[in-house]
């Protein structure tokens, strides 16, 4: 039931996304594309393998699998909002500099 | 947004809901895949299911000199002979340690040796038909019912036989051809201890055994070998009484399915011959390897792709025709080279530590001399199991591939080792931190194994293995 309702979550959010980028609500770049899929994919094995070791009645492991694998999933994450605030970050510095 | 879906929109948010829930199974199991698995296996399989990553190969992993190669008898391993190789004194003083240890620790309850944990280990023993060389001989032989004796293909009979061993609570099954200048040195030329009756073959329709001698018919050329599951879980409370519980329970089941598996063939109007005693046949993890069931190991046992070394394993030979399996690689040879974790664990020192395999035996308990492995020093770990006062498995317990294979970790883990040695140091260090394990301490509390009562039958999952894959 878990990845059933994960999977219509992440359907309606990725159809979401597609559309908006479409349309032009959003702008999403490849690099973001990438990143996000990259994320997903280590979050959703982070999620199955701390079950499954839990499962397993292998705490120590789950707790492993939590650090090893769903902290960069979430640095991934992180980053698809963090590339372009720290090159807008730039790019306003750049533009200060100039107009002085 | 749109306001309505179009129908054309409506399918493509049904695709992309699709394809979140399919990559979301990539790791937990897709129910509507195992339902259109399970229509399609009503079709005959010749060989059960294996990992994408175990390969079929035509020599085994470990280099064998078949030339060279002596029949070796059961009663010289430390099983047979360890009171000879450690002296009188000496053996009467590690007994008295054994005894007087088992003692002190269940009076002083110390945790996987109480009265609780002893009293189980010693039930589980309970129920052990009697080891004899060609079975009970009980059940009604197809010419006592009056019909013809079951005849098939050497692939269908290899199948049925399978099936059969599956359901009566075997792991996996295997078959290997006897070959008088190679397999057939792999059966015993002695027996164990205290008969230590030579094991012939010659030329006669039917064996027999009598006083002197064990007979094999030369036409009894296929060997039927499986391997019994055993708790990963509880081995890793080991070196308690807790802990070798499992051991304990694994061969009360193998005694029972060896016996069942004499009968079946004798149902089929089949002869069959195996263990008169306690390992008493054949080197039962040579003839694994060779049927691909695993690949030998540091352990100097195998390690198969589906539980890792938390098996037993057993033969027999029969006159039922059967299709040999091919030997099977998936790496464990040359990452053993890289871990060493269950030599470094091992509390006796027994284990070799050696980075490479080698041809020269330990002692002559060993088979050395014809086959690459790694040789164990066995009166060092008997000596230890006398100390801990079980048969410890802590070198079992902590290799990397005693794990149940619920995550899926396990599996990109286990296809990574068999595809490439680039990670294996990197997979070592990881392993070791996510499975600690300490030098003669169990890895877990034993006393949390008596909270825990919903640990599976017998400790094992049964639906690893075959279907499940």
């Amino acid at each position: 039931m878990l990845w059933l309702i994960l999977g219509i979550i992440i359907g309606v959010a990725a159809f979401w996304v597609f559309n908006a980028n479409k349309s032009g609500k959003i702008t999403v770049k490849w690099y973001q594309w990438a990143l996000g899929i990259i994320a997903l994919v280590m979050l959703l094995l982070t999620v199955e393998n701390y079950i499954n070791f839990q499962k397993e009645l292998e705490p120590v492991a789950a707790n492993f699998m939590l650090v090893g694998l769903g902290v960069p999933a979430l640095l991934a994450a992180s980053l698809i909002w963090l590339i372009p605030v720290f090159k807008k970050g730039k790019a306003n510095t750049g533009e200060t500099k100039v107009s002085s | 947004m749109p306001e309505q879906l179009t129908r054309r929109q409506m399918i493509k948010a049904l695709g992309l809901a699709g394809a979140g829930v399919s990559l979301a199974a990539v790791s937990g199991g897709n129910p509507l895949n195992a339902a259109s698995e399970a229509i399609a296996d009503t079709k005959a399989q010749p060989v059960p299911r294996r990992y994408w990553w175990v390969k079929n190969v035509d020599k085994i992993t470990m280099e064998v000199d078949w030339k060279n190669y002596k029949r070796f008898s059961e009663w010289k391993t430390t099983r047979g002979s360890l009171k000879e190789y450690r002296g009188n004194a000496e053996d009467a003083k590690y007994l008295k340690l054994q005894k007087d240890n088992l003692l002190k620790w269940e009076l002083e309850n110390v945790p996987g040796y109480t009265t609780k944990d002893t009293a189980l280990k010693n039930a589980v023993g309970y129920g052990r038909p009697p080891f004899q060389f060609m079975g009970p001989q009980t059940v009604s032989t197809p010419q006592d019912r009056g019909v013809p004796i079951y005849e098939g293909s050497p692939e269908e009979s290899s199948r049925i036989i399978t099936a059969a061993l599956r359901h009566m609570g075997a792991a996996t099954v295997g078959f290997v051809q006897l070959e008088p200048d190679s397999t057939r040195k792999l059966i015993y030329a002695e027996e164990p201890a205290p008969s230590k009756k030579p094991i012939f073959f010659e030329n006669v329709d039917v064996g027999y055994e009598d006083e002197k001698k064990l007979v094999v018919p030369d036409k009894a050329r296929w060997i039927i070998v499986f391997t019994i599951q055993m708790s990963t879980e509880t081995m890793k409370y080991g070196p308690t009484q807790l802990g070798s519980l499992t051991t304990a329970l694994t061969y009360t089941r193998m005694w029972t399915i060896v016996s069942q598996l004499h009968e079946f063939l004798r149902g089929l109007g089949y002869h069959s011959y195996g263990p008169s005693q306690f390992n008493g046949f054949s080197i039962n993890p040579a003839l694994a390897t060779l049927a691909g069931l695993g690949e030998m190991s540091r352990l100097n046992r195998i390690i198969t792709p589906e539980y890792g070394p938390m098996v037993r394993a057993v033969s027999i030979a029969t006159d039922l025709p059967l299709a040999p399996t091919k030997p099977i690689s998936f790496g464990v040879m040359d990452f053993c080279k890289d871990c060493k974790t269950c030599a470094e664990i091992c509390p006796s020192g027994a284990l070799s530590m050696d980075r490479e395999p080698s041809w020269e035996g330990k002692g002559p308990w060993n088979n050395g001399g014809a086959h690459k492995a790694w040789y164990e020093d066995s009166v060092k770990c008997r000596n230890y199991w006398n100390t801990c006062g079980t048969n410890c498995g802590t070198c079992f317990s902590s290799c990397p591939y005693a794990v149940d294979d619920e995550a899926s970790m396990h599996k990109i883990i286990k296809g990574t080792i068999a595809s490439t040695t680039m990670f294996n140091s990197l997979l070592v260090a990881a392993d070791r931190k996510a499975f600690p394990a300490t030098t003669g301490q169990p890895m877990k509390n034993p006393e949390d194994w008596w909270k825990d009562t919903n640990l599976a039958e017998m400790g094992i999952d049964t639906r690893r293995g075959g279907r499940n894959i």
